[in-house]
């Protein structure tokens, strides 16, 4: 029975697996890239305005990242403002311990979102979408995605005035002679409490991508599985997870290219309380090392070094998602 | 709700998916104590903004910040913010700026996603390189502003809307969910003699209501939060987008830049937290009307059905 | 004379003239004259402004030239004009760039105190208002554009600011050095010490927005001090920690202090802490590298380990002045603008603690910045910088005069209406009188007017700490190190600090952190201000 479904399914293609390959690729990579060119030119227009725009708005400004190279001065033009080699990338490969400390901070906090936060929305969205009442589900997930439209500078604000140790679950706690949480200013707590506050604003928001993609289910299928008297776990495990495996896959490849960029604002606001050792991730180190005084040469270099690190890993990541039979982010024809 | 909408085979199809083994008493209990405890995280505190906004200084200078519930409820905080006019504008300027650069966003990447969705086009591989390289690399604040510049777009509304118009993000998540639909459905079109935007606009997009959803709701968020473009490319604060107006409510109070002693910055919680409030308030609206196109099952079955 | 510079001295000095006192070089450089420091290296001289106090209106206590600021107790309600005419007459647009920190008020169009303000100046001005966190990154893009308005604040932390100012600036000096500030009598009414800030290539190159050397105070709930029976200027530390006991309850939540810096700072100033740096022989040495500051950062933390402290006072995020106001903590370090703010928001008794000595005696009351920054304007041809600078001094005119009423009032009886003697801003005001002006520039703070008792408090303490102000040796020199990295040596020794109190690090700790300082940027300042120093005409 299991083996009719794993069968039937598979020869459905469900979304999610490649497409079988289409004749038509193959036969235009016979054609020559004029024939080719010629053939699409319509699909090709359609693509322009944003290709055009990308280019104005993305390519033309990223020129002025040669200021990683220059000792840039605002006063100056770019092209006026002297070289300087290599001397901007020193903030990074200086082999300062402040530095590498802050790397493994940054590394740390990376995993603990990809590997505590980046599931959350997903099993959320699985449960939204279990639920049999609509209203209900549509109800829940508007709340839900509530807190990503605050700033971190009030969500800060209103984690410390709940979980402070002054705040209100302590003074209640205290008052009713509960156990007391130290947790704002818990230097061993302070990966944990990052990572609770990026579930608590983003998660419901993040749902928003995985329910779309759920919406996409083959009726056929589940049905299917509901004929053969699969119940729902084995709907969700044959039908539904398959569906949106490979926008999960899409979107972890993506995320990878933000390893070493965790929230800023968010961390920065919230250094304080444990100190520099506990807390410095790379943006933060960076800025409080020369960019906050305007050294917009060292600010590029440094974002020039996260983004080739980011296009590293994006691009193995690619490939092996490729390994997996996965489509990634291109495809490589 | 939506299941009325749905046609009646499809109904009926919910019904046996849905109705084949209910699940038992404990795990939709589970799921209903799981899903109560995420909203009570979510909705404690944001009551607690709510009220705020609501309270008398007095009541939020005895709690020293955030109050849970407002003792002598008062509106003092929204008059006090909708007086001369300065929101009232903004909120203009902001549902504007959101309402033509989604619009754009939309048309613009969905144009780009289905040109690099069909398999072997000319160039693809190397534009989807260069789209997606623009999500690892930013040009710092100063090109972009000589380009902006450049242009003659500063204190222009333009400026506010062309620079984000194609994001890489969406345009990779939207060419994602195009590469999906069956391409049965797009040769058989094709062999009908349909050109590529009527494929586009009668094929694709129809089938593609979720993610089309997904990215208008990316977009107009995405316009509706923007501010930093605003102080950069924007001088006259007529302009100023509501995002801006609110940061000098809540910003100037904060300790982000912090260290200057004697600059007198009055205490106006209640003001930060309403004006919150207001500009939760047409996301609010809109929401609503793109999340029904998330509903589940419309979407395929609709074409093979 | 030891490090104890106080102001007096100084302005004696800035009497038009560059006078020169034999020994006193440090004074007489300062006040008299400055030399370029930053990308120049020319030892010209320049006169600084000549200081005429302003005779609008005779204050109830006049200021001195040491520092005090003048008091008021009521509203003059007969006022004078200052400038006769439209100072603006024929400028057309004039573009001003500043931060700002309230909300934004109405755009002109729709703002009839911007419009009237427009009409009394007779030039069309056209303020580009910035929130405070995000006025750098506008200015440095603006700069780097290469359009620059006609006005603009330059930011005391905006990188690079000498060869800014000294390269896209125009040069002051001829139209305010010495005796020609009298062109502008309400420019001339700010302190000499406050332009020494403006000093750059040898050349005045801007106006300074005047800020006063009271600084920083440690307020104090006095109604809550009494109410306790409690002793509300403690006479030493102990007595001081007695005070702080006195006033914490962590049962009913109540703390004497919610933040770090400023109890060290306060602590620091008992043992006589230098202001910064400490000048002796044209050689600096940093208030870090003194025991005392050490000694004053363990302090601080063994007040924490006595639980002085509000639970969350590490965290930096607390409402500092709403806890104050709501009695939950007793001490407030804040700026002396913040005296009226506490006592008119929280409607309780504030009272300022002057530092005691650390034995008893006297301790020092560090002078505050001279400035809260700088406008400088774009180069232009003399009669248009003549043209700014009409419109600055008739928007730096004192309490008195009609000009500073509708400044910071508006129209009578539209924008404000008097009670009890004194102006309160209608709603129509509350939203329109918000144009950032103060931030282009501004006369001279002053205390009141405002309730008797409160001005009589403020009178008080003020005499109490002027005779102890302690100048910071470096005002006046410019280190472009100083500038381009405040940020980031400040921030390891804000670390530090937070490390050591909140018990994380030891004391001991400390002396690697001012190690760590001094390489990040610390002994190139001190280097750079020495040369400056030594480069100063004698």
């Amino acid at each position: 029975m299991m083996s009719a479904l794993d069968t039937r399914a598979a020869g459905r293609r469900s979304p999610g697996t490649p497409p079988a390959t289409h004749p038509e690729p193959r036969a235009a990579r016979r054609q020559s890239s004029w024939q080719r060119f010629k053939r699409d030119r319509f699909l090709l227009l359609l693509g322009l305005p944003g290709v055009l725009a990308v280019l104005l708005f993305h390519y033309i400004p990223l020129i002025g990242d040669i200021i990683a190279f220059k000792d840039y001065r605002p006063y100056l033009t770019i092209w006026e403002s002297a070289w300087t080699g290599l001397s901007n990338f020193g903030v990074i490969f200086n082999g300062d311990p402040a530095f590498l400390n802050a790397l493994k901070n940054t590394l740390i906090i990376s995993l603990l979102q990809i590997v505590l936060v980046f599931p959350v929305p997903i099993g959320l969205a699985l449960l939204l979408n279990s639920l049999l009442g609509e209203r209900i589900k549509r109800f829940v997930q508007s709340i839900l995605y509530l807190p990503h439209f605050m700033s971190w500078v009030i969500v800060v604000a209103l984690f410390q005035q709940m979980l402070g140790n002054a705040g209100v679950y302590n003074t209640w706690a205290g008052s009713h002679g509960l156990p007391t949480l130290h947790i704002i200013g818990n230097t061993h707590l302070f990966y944990v409490l990052i990572t609770s506050q990026v579930i608590w604003k983003d998660a419901g928001w993040s749902t928003i991508i995985f329910l779309a993609a759920i919406s996409r289910v083959d009726l056929e299928l589940l049905e299917a599985v509901a004929v053969d008297g699969g119940g729902r776990l084995r709907q969700l495990w044959h039908v539904t997870l398959p569906a949106i495996r490979s926008v999960i896959v899409l979107l972890l490849i993506l995320k990878l290219g933000d390893v070493l960029t965790v929230g800023f604002e968010q961390i920065f606001l919230q250094q304080a309380p444990v100190g520099q050792q506990a807390s410095e991730v790379l943006d933060t180190y960076v800025y409080n090392h020369g960019i906050v005084d305007g050294d917009w040469g060292a600010a590029a270099a440094v974002g020039l070094v996260k983004g080739l690190v980011g296009a590293a890993l994006v691009l193995t990541a690619n490939k092996v998602a490729h390994l997996f039979g996965e489509r990634g982010v291109y495809a490589s024809w | 709700m939506v299941t009325q909408a749905l046609p009646g085979s499809q109904a009926r199809r919910m019904q046996t998916i849905n109705g084949t083994r209910p699940p038992g008493l404990g795990i939709r209990g589970l799921k209903g104590i799981v899903l109560l405890i995420c909203c009570a995280l979510v909705v404690v505190p944001f009551i607690a903004v709510v009220a705020t906004s609501l309270a008398d200084q007095r009541q939020i200078t005895e709690a020293g910040g955030y109050v849970l519930w407002p003792h002598h409820p008062t509106l003092a905080a929204y008059q006090a913010i909708f007086r001369g006019g300065v929101v009232t504008r903004a909120l203009l300027v902001s549902v504007g700026i959101t309402a033509v650069g989604a619009a754009l966003s939309v048309t613009v990447v969905a144009l780009l996603a289905y040109s690099l969705s069909r398999p072997g086009t000319w160039g693809q591989r190397s534009v989807l390189m260069l789209i997606l390289f623009t999500m690892l690399f930013n040009a710092g604040i100063i090109p972009n502003y000589l380009l902006i510049k450049q242009l003659g777009l500063v204190d222009s509304y333009w400026s506010l809307i062309l620079p984000t118009l194609v994001s890489a993000f969406q345009v990779i998540i939207m060419r994602a969910f195009f590469l999906e639909v069956p391409t049965e459905i797009i040769d058989a079109a094709r062999i009908d003699g349909a050109n590529e935007l009527q494929i586009l606009t009668r094929i694709m997009l129809p089938v593609s209501k979720a993610v089309i959803a997904v990215v208008a709701l990316f977009n107009a968020v995405a316009y509706w939060n923007a501010f930093f473009n605003a102080v950069l490319y924007i001088n006259s604060s007529e302009k100023w987008p509501l995002q801006l107006v609110l940061r000098t409510y809540v910003v100037n109070n904060a300790a982000v830049g912090g260290d200057l002693p004697g600059e007198v910055l009055p205490p106006q919680h209640s003001l930060q937290m309403a004006i919150l409030v207001v500009s939760l308030v047409p996301i609010c609206l809109v929401y609503p009307f793109l999340q029904r196109h998330f509903a589940k099952g419309v979407v395929v079955g609709a074409v093979k059905g | 004379m030891r490090e104890t510079m106080t102001r007096r001295r100084l302005l004696a000095l800035a009497g038009g003239t560059a006078v020169a006192a034999g020994g006193a070089s440090l004074l007489a450089a300062c006040g008299g004259s400055a030399a370029s420091s930053g990308s120049d290296n020319g030892a010209s001289k320049v006169t600084l402004p000549q200081y005429i106090r302003s005779e609008a209106v005779k204050p109830d206590v006049a200021a001195t030239d040491d520092g005090a600021m003048a008091v008021y107790y009521n509203y003059p309600r007969s006022l004078v004009s200052a400038v006769s005419g439209k100072p603006g007459e024929g400028a057309g647009d004039v573009n001003i760039f500043t931060n700002m920190f309230n909300p934004v008020p109405p755009g002109v169009g729709s703002n009839r105190y911007w419009q009237e303000l427009n009409s009394r100046i007779g030039a069309n001005l056209k303020v580009t208002m910035t929130p405070a966190g995000d006025y750098l990154n506008k200015l440095s893009t603006v700069i780097a554009g290469g359009d620059l308005p006609d006005s603009m604040l330059i930011s005391a932390s905006l990188a690079n600011r000498s060869d800014i100012l000294v390269r896209l600036c125009a040069d002051l000096t001829e139209f305010v050095s010495g005796s020609a500030i009298k062109d502008y009598p309400s420019l001339a009414n700010i302190p000499a010490d406050a332009w020494a800030s403006t000093i750059y290539g040898g050349t005045i190159r801007a106006i300074p927005i005047p800020r006063a050397v009271e600084g920083t105070i440690m307020f104090s709930r006095a109604d809550l001090i009494r109410q306790r029976g409690l002793n509300p200027n403690p006479g030493s530390y102990q007595e001081f920690v007695d005070l702080a006991k006195g006033l914490t309850d962590a049962k009913s939540k109540r703390w004497a202090f919610g933040a770090v810096k400023g109890v060290i700072v306060f602590i620091g100033s008992m043992l006589g802490v230098p202001n910064s740096w400490r000048e002796q022989g044209g050689k600096f040495t940093s208030e870090f590298e003194t025991p005392e500051r050490k000694r004053a950062v363990g302090l601080a933390a063994d007040l924490a380990k006595q639980g002085l402290f509000h639970p969350d006072a590490m965290s930096n995020t607390l409402n500092v002045r709403d806890l104050f106001g709501n009695g939950t903590i007793a001490f407030d370090a804040d700026g002396y603008a913040a005296w009226d703010l506490l006592a008119n928001t929280y409607s309780v008794e504030v009272g300022g603690v002057p530092e005691p000595g650390f034995d008893g005696g006297q301790g020092v009351h560090r002078a505050g910045t001279t400035a809260f920054a700088i406008t400088a304007f774009k180069k232009a041809d003399k009669a248009r910088v003549q043209q700014l600078l009409r419109i600055c001094d008739w928007l730096a005119t004192p309490l008195g005069t009609n000009e500073y009423m509708f400044r910071k009032y508006g129209i009578e009886g539209v924008h404000y209406t008097w009670q009890n003697g004194a102006p309160v801003l209608t709603k129509l005001g509350q939203t329109e009188v918000q144009l950032p002006l103060e931030y282009v520039i501004d006369a001279p703070d002053i205390i009141g007017p405002g309730p008797r008792d409160r001005v009589d408090t403020q009178r008080a303490y003020q005499s109490k700490v002027i005779p102890k102000v302690l100048a910071n040796p470096t005002t006046g020199l410019y280190s472009e190190t100083a500038v381009n990295k405040a940020g980031e040596i400040q921030k390891i020794i804000d670390s530090a600090e937070l490390d050591i109190v909140s018990g994380r690090k030891p004391l001991d700790s400390w002396d690697d952190a001012v190690a760590q300082w001094r390489q990040a940027g610390g002994d190139q300042v001190r280097a750079e201000y020495e040369k400056a120093l030594a480069n100063r005409p004698r």
